[in-house]
């Protein structure tokens, strides 16, 4: 790693990676390929690791646990955090919006919420598995119990004896 | 070993010390007899990868593989074989295996009289078929799950599973009912511990009757995903969820965020569930002690990722009665011990101040962001900042008092903001030696003349920050000799001056010039420039309501290497701007100044 060719070779990675002129392509479970550039794929934790580790960056990364549709909507996030980097206040507040915008889109269709979740968990994408964490958090919160089984269909199924221990353990609740 | 597209023309590998094989898309010259098989001996290989190619063969494992691992089978094209003879022999040899991966194998009806020739695997924990095409009646998955006591984990991945009736029977047999899928793109994952099966299913185009049942997708995320949403809910909230549905039942026993809010807690919150409206505020502390003790003490959780204690509304019960103090003290030690990674207290401004107990060794290693709001911080807590707390790296302190604390020292700390913070009565000024420290904010609102001598000293401690924040600092009494005192910020780039009273002849900025060779950037903002006026500077509160009322400048000012100026500010008082600089031209003269009306 020492030798000055590495060095320099390190360097020109380096130059590439900031200009972010490479490529990269990511291919869903369906077979679909999405090509990408570095700095949008750089916001999944998992790829970035990939491709730092010298991964095979030409090949492409085949991802079976994404579909088309989760992949699609991973990579309008990941675009429009990775290859804009906001300066101004009015870039961090056009940022917010879309934010903003995503997450309510997202949020009404549940199921295909949980799908972009999963996604960002498996990608480790910070930002995006806090928006959507957060959705789902807001929408717990301020509800009772049985508001949160009808916005999330969560079918009671507790026993008898669950309850009587809940009563015991939860004096609070 | 590893062969890849290699063409076999042997039919045996034998090797007594072979600990790893893998065999990817060979195949073998004449197949007249198909039932020829490879014969592997190894008696010591604890790793298998098997990728049958379309020229299919047998493999047979001669030895019971008494040391083997981890075994991977993949047939590339599936249509050639079933899961029949040749696989299911295989898998007879593979008995003390932990870890099993089965890929494109097709689980054929025709074949799944074999299904009872499944061995029974002792050590299999986990079991993983990707895009396998189950048979009809599961009976292969099913025979599997029954010949594997210790299987913890069964992983489904993009599995077909042909429409039929019994699979809805099974799935209730697993605890669960799955909608039926419309034929294949069904992906399944299904983990098993013990008796408990859950299963999670995908299917986008599902309009079926069951589509109700789909609503509960959210029950299916892993416990990781809960426990992230878990920890944007208050502690109340989240132990709440409780009562849900069994899969929720005990979650947060060992969710990583613990966020007691006595917020909830107040009278103000009457109409909520949580508040108890009407209630005294004594009943209402013993509902929250209630929480607090019975959360902390039943939360089973190795570590904590976030530990928060906010408690602004009830100082008024510690200062009468010395019990409560000591019941939140032990809450707090008990939070130290879940080693939390981010730390937040908050007591607020207590009458009788409320101190922090000492963190011990072990239960700030993991730390790494820590704040605290209005506590008394001594001596020990110094101690513990610079002994034991390997990681910290963001150190934010609010309207706390430091009795005895006279130094904070850490090679780690990145970003530090103190706010609002006084010295107690016989302590001399904090100093701050924070070697990687980057960035810095130091403000103050409500201190007399006093704070502006510790805080000059603070300030002039940060001797390795690159972005020094300053606030609401009114230099009342500080001559301009004293300024002097600052040493050279050799890193500083960039300097941000909110709302602060800049001083007679703008001294403490000229005094911050002088010392801060690598200045990139000032920021000026809100600033007031005091003329002359003695008596003002006498009565600080009142001159603070003057920069509001009175003569609002803002300036904004970057200099290159502090080498020019540009200020921008919006009112009238350009003559007087133009009477300072020419006051402080002398020490200007070096700079270029631009000057814009804004």
């Amino acid at each position: 790693m020492a030798s000055g060719s590495g060095a320099a070779a390190a360097a020109a990675d380096a130059e590439e990676k900031e200009s972010g002129s490479r490529m990269i392509t990511l291919t869903s479970n369906e077979g679909k390929a999405f090509v990408v550039t570095e700095a949008s794929a750089r916001q999944s934790a998992t790829i970035r690791s990939m491709v730092d580790d010298g991964g095979c960056v030409d090949k492409g990364f085949p991802l079976p646990n994404v579909d088309s549709k989760t992949l699609a909507r991973v990579i309008q996030y990941s675009d429009e955090h990775g290859n804009k980097e906001p300066h101004t206040v009015d870039e961090r507040a056009a940022l917010a919006k879309f934010d903003r915008d995503f997450i309510a889109e997202l949020d009404a269709d549940k199921a295909f919420l949980y799908d972009v979740t999963m996604a960002a968990n498996y990608l480790h994408i910070q930002g995006l598995l806090a928006l959507t964490t957060q959705c789902v958090a807001d929408t717990i919160k301020g509800k009772t119990p049985e508001e949160i089984r009808t916005a999330f269909g969560i079918e009671y199924d507790l026993t008898a004896q669950d309850e009587k221990e809940i009563k015991e353990e939860d004096t609070h609740a | 070993m590893e062969l890849n597209s290699c063409i076999f023309e042997f039919d045996e590998i034998t090797g007594n010390a072979l600990k790893s094989l893998a065999i990817d898309g060979c195949s073998r010259r004449g197949l007249q007899v198909p039932d020829d098989a490879l014969c592997v001996t190894a008696p010591k290989l604890t790793s298998l990868r098997i990728k049958l190619s379309i020229h299919d063969f047998s493999v047979f494992l001669v030895d019971r593989m008494g040391f083997l691992v981890d075994a991977s089978i993949c047939k590339m094209f599936w249509s050639t074989t079933n899961f029949g003879n040749n696989v299911c022999s295989l898998l007879g040899s593979l008995l003390n295996v932990t870890k099993l991966n089965l890929s494109c194998i097709r689980l054929s009806e025709k074949h799944s009289d074999n299904s009872t020739n499944v061995p029974t695997f002792h050590k299999l924990t986990t079991l993983c078929f990707d895009a396998c095409d189950l048979d009809k009646n599961l009976d292969i998955l099913l025979s599997f799950l029954e010949k594997a006591p210790h299987l913890e984990k069964a992983i489904l991945q993009n599995c077909k599973i042909p429409n039929n009736s019994r699979k809805r029977k099974i799935m209730a047999r697993a605890n669960r009912t799955l909608i039926s899928p419309e034929h294949e793109n069904v992906t399944v994952l299904a983990f098993q511990y013990f008796k408990l099966i859950k299963i999670a299913y995908k299917n986008d185009n599902i309009k079926d009757p069951y589509a109700d049942d789909d609503g509960d997708r959210l029950s299916a995320l892993p416990d990781c995903l809960l426990h992230t949403v878990m920890s944007f809910l208050s502690s109340r909230q989240a132990v709440q969820t409780c009562v849900l549905s069994r899969r929720w039942r005990g979650l947060w026993l060992s969710m990583p965020c613990l966020d007691i809010d006595g917020d909830e807690y107040r009278p103000a919150m009457a109409n909520s569930p949580a508040g108890g409206g009407g209630a005294t505020i004594t009943e209402r502390w013993e509902r929250l002690e209630n929480f607090t003790t019975s959360l902390l003490f039943a939360h089973n959780a190795p570590f904590l990722d976030r530990f928060r204690l906010h408690l602004p509304n009830f100082q008024r019960i510690t200062a009468t009665q010395q019990h409560h103090g000591r019941q939140m003290e032990r809450w707090i030690l008990r939070g130290f011990r879940y080693r939390p990674a981010a730390l937040e207290i908050a007591v607020g401004v207590a009458a009788v101040a409320f101190k922090l107990p000492p963190l011990g060794a072990s239960s700030a290693s993991r730390l790494k962001r820590l704040h605290h709001s209005g506590l008394v911080l001594d001596g020990g807590f110094g101690e513990c900042i610079r002994s034991w707390c390997p990681v910290l790296e963001a150190m934010e302190l609010k309207a706390c008092i430091f009795e005895d604390l006279k130094e904070i020292v850490s090679s780690t700390i990145k970003s530090l903001a103190i706010v609002d913070c006084r010295s107690g009565h016989h302590t001399d000024a904090l100093v701050c030696r924070m070697d990687s420290l980057v960035e810095a904010s130091i403000s103050g609102t409500r201190f007399g003349s006093d704070f502006d001598k510790t805080t000059s000293t603070l300030i002039g401690s940060l001797i390795n920050v690159r972005e020094l924040n300053v606030s609401w600092f009114q230099p009342v009494e500080l001559k301009y000799g004293e300024s002097a005192n600052f040493q050279t910020f050799h890193k500083l780039t960039t300097l941000n001056i909110y709302e602060c009273d800049l001083g007679q002849n703008l001294h403490i900025l000229l005094s911050f010039l002088q010392n801060t060779p690598n200045l990139e950037k000032v920021i000026l903002q809100n600033c007031e420039i005091s003329d002359h006026s003695r008596k003002r500077k006498r009565t600080p509160k009142a001159n603070r309501n003057q920069i509001h009322s009175k003569r609002r400048s803002l300036i904004t000012s970057k200099s290159e290497i502090s080498k020019i100026m540009k200020m921008t500010y919006e009112d009238d008082g350009i003559s007087d701007l133009i009477e300072l600089l020419l006051r402080n031209w002398r020490k200007l003269e070096d700079h270029t100044i631009i000057i814009t009306k804004i």
